[in-house]
């Protein structure tokens, strides 16, 4: 047995023990410390600047984990920028092999098992800063930041950050930043009594890696082999497609609407419509309803993740986002054809 | 060669690398022990932390056990006050625990089913439930497919991954592929959010 594991077990079962005898009174006293951070408190904006400043400025390599429960999915990260541009390698440890290329906004995705590439622009990469400043993006109104103290994570000290929900439409972040670079390490999306929905983390994490820009962006390039497939994404609006929300779920703005290409040959085109209020997302999927496609109106829960799926007159609503399920009930209810 | 707890161990103190961490993160999904471990670890992180320990949580050793004991198949009706009862409401729909009646073909559905830990634990408790009723208009054609003889609804594919077999229904998992690459917007999307979906399993369409 290594001595890592058996100092863990060791320590571990002395601080249970000692935890476990400790009385309410000293928890808070060690909880009245203040770090200089907590004295000046940056706010939620403050916050996500610094996270997205981390990203532009340094490079790193790490393993990533994704997890839900009993469900885990592994990464490898290289992260490369150059203060103008930033790229990036995601390589899928588990589950199916892929490997995602990102400059900037651009992302392709190769993946072996069909030798197919697809090539595509992602709007949610070009939100930032604006995102914060469109009117009526009011984050501050819905979340407020409050700064904890200094923790290690793969084998760095990070400030842990949670975005707390003002109301209970929407669920909570703790965010762990890393001390000198503002880089995300780890991050959970909490429900409101405090419990970890979801749950990502760099395991192992290499600050200033030697990442070679052209490196990548060579990789990029290189579809070689592969087929390349370029998804359609034809933007339209409610409006045209003959929706409107009755009533705006509290802090949820309409983001984007594109009809979707069909993967099941049905001629009636489905349409993605996306809300955000800043931090979670809700993608509501309208379709023309088929008996024989949609049987059952189901409410499914996977992590942060939960979607609600029901008939609206004539079509299929399918809203699915990292809310509570009551969220998406409200985003279903207000739902209307204007014609 | 260490035990796979050691492995575990390591992973989580960052100090194992990326083919290891493959490996167990496979085994993980299957592995009752090894998520039990991980509890251990985030609670043991905890308690280090914040210099105290939910005693509710901390006296739970078998919480694991207990959930999943605890976890009761959500059972289908096809009774029409069901169908009736949904436009007026969406409860029914979301509480797993509404009481119905067993149907009588074999319409339990369990998706996936997982236990965690509560509150103060860092390891997220998930359960995943599909409370299904008929679409109001499909019922006649629902009563067709559903046979007595208990076939699986022809909506879900019972599949064999690396984690077990899986129900999983494919109209949903596109969506939910949908959603993750063109539904993150937010401001965590660049800082994690957009590794995150990078990195989640999708299935093959």
């Amino acid at each position: 047995m290594s001595f890592a594991y058996l100092s863990k077990f060791f320590f571990g079962v002395g601080a249970l023990t000692l935890s476990l005898l400790t009385s309410t009174g000293w928890a808070q006293d060690a909880s009245k410390t203040t770090t200089p951070a907590q004295q000046q408190e940056p706010g939620i904006r403050g916050w996500l600047e610094r996270l997205h400043e981390a990203a532009r400025r340094r490079a790193y390599v790490g393993t990533f984990i994704v997890s839900n429960g009993t469900e885990m999915a592994a990464s490898k990260i290289w992260h490369v920028c150059d203060g103008t541009q930033q790229l990036e390698r995601i390589e899928t440890l588990t589950g199916q092999r892929r490997t995602t290329l990102r400059r900037n906004d651009e992302v392709m995705t190769f993946i072996p098992e069909s030798k197919v590439v697809m090539k595509e622009r992602r709007d949610s990469l070009r939100l930032f800063p604006d995102l914060l400043q469109a009117p009526g993006q009011q984050i501050e109104a819905f979340y407020t930041a409050r700064t904890g103290p200094v923790e290690r994570v793969a084998g760095f000290d990070a400030t842990v950050v949670d975005f707390i929900p003002k109301d209970n439409l929407r669920y909570g972040y703790r965010i762990w930043s890393e001390k000198n670079t503002g880089l995300v390490v780890k991050l959970q999306t909490r429900d409101l009594e405090g419990k970890v929905l979801e749950q990502v983390a760099f395991t192992e994490l290499q600050l200033d890696a030697p990442v070679r820009l052209e490196v990548l962006a060579r990789q990029m390039d290189n579809t070689a082999g592969y087929q390349l497939v370029r998804p359609e994404q034809r933007k339209t609006t409610p409006e045209a497609e003959g929706w409107r929300m009755t009533k705006d779920v509290t802090g949820f703005q309409s983001m984007s609407c594109h009809l979707r290409s069909d993967a099941n040959g049905s001629k009636s085109p489905s349409v993605q419509w996306v809300f955000s209020d800043g931090l979670a997302s809700v993608s509501l999927f309208l379709e023309t309803f088929d008996p024989k496609r949609h049987t059952k109106e189901r409410a499914v829960s996977d992590g942060a993740t939960h979607s609600l799926s029901r008939r609206v007159g004539e079509h299929w609503v399918t809203a699915l986002g990292e809310v509570p399920p009551e969220t998406l009930g409200l985003f279903v209810q207000a739902l209307e054809r204007t014609r | 060669m260490a035990s796979l707890e050691e492995r575990l161990s390591a992973l989580f103190d960052g100090e194992c690398e990326a083919a290891e961490a493959a490996s167990i993160t496979q085994a993980y999904s299957s592995n009752p022990d090894l998520q039990a471990a991980w509890v251990h670890y985030e609670l043991l992180g905890e308690s280090l932390r914040h210099g105290r320990l939910d005693p509710a949580v901390g006296s739970r050793t078998d919480f694991v056990a207990g959930v999943m004991a605890a976890i009761q198949p959500v059972v289908i009706t096809q009774s029409p006050a069901a169908v009736s009862d949904l436009p007026s409401g969406l409860k029914p729909a979301l509480t797993p625990d509404t009481t119905r009646e067993p149907a009588a073909n074999d319409a339990v559905f369990r998706w996936k089913m997982v236990a965690g830990l509560a509150s103060m634990a860092a390891v997220a408790t998930l359960v995943w439930q599909v409370a299904v009723a008929p679409a109001p208009g499909a019922g006649a054609q629902l009563a067709l497919q559903s046979s007595p003889a208990g076939s699986q609804a022809p909506v879900f594919q019972a599949v064999v991954t690396e984690r077990g077999v899986m129900l999983r229904d494919p109209q949903l998992d596109e969506l939910m592929a949908a959603h993750r690459q063109y539904g993150g917007m937010s401001a965590l999307q660049m800082p994690a959010g957009f590794l995150r979906n990078a990195t989640y399993d999708i299935q093959q369409r």
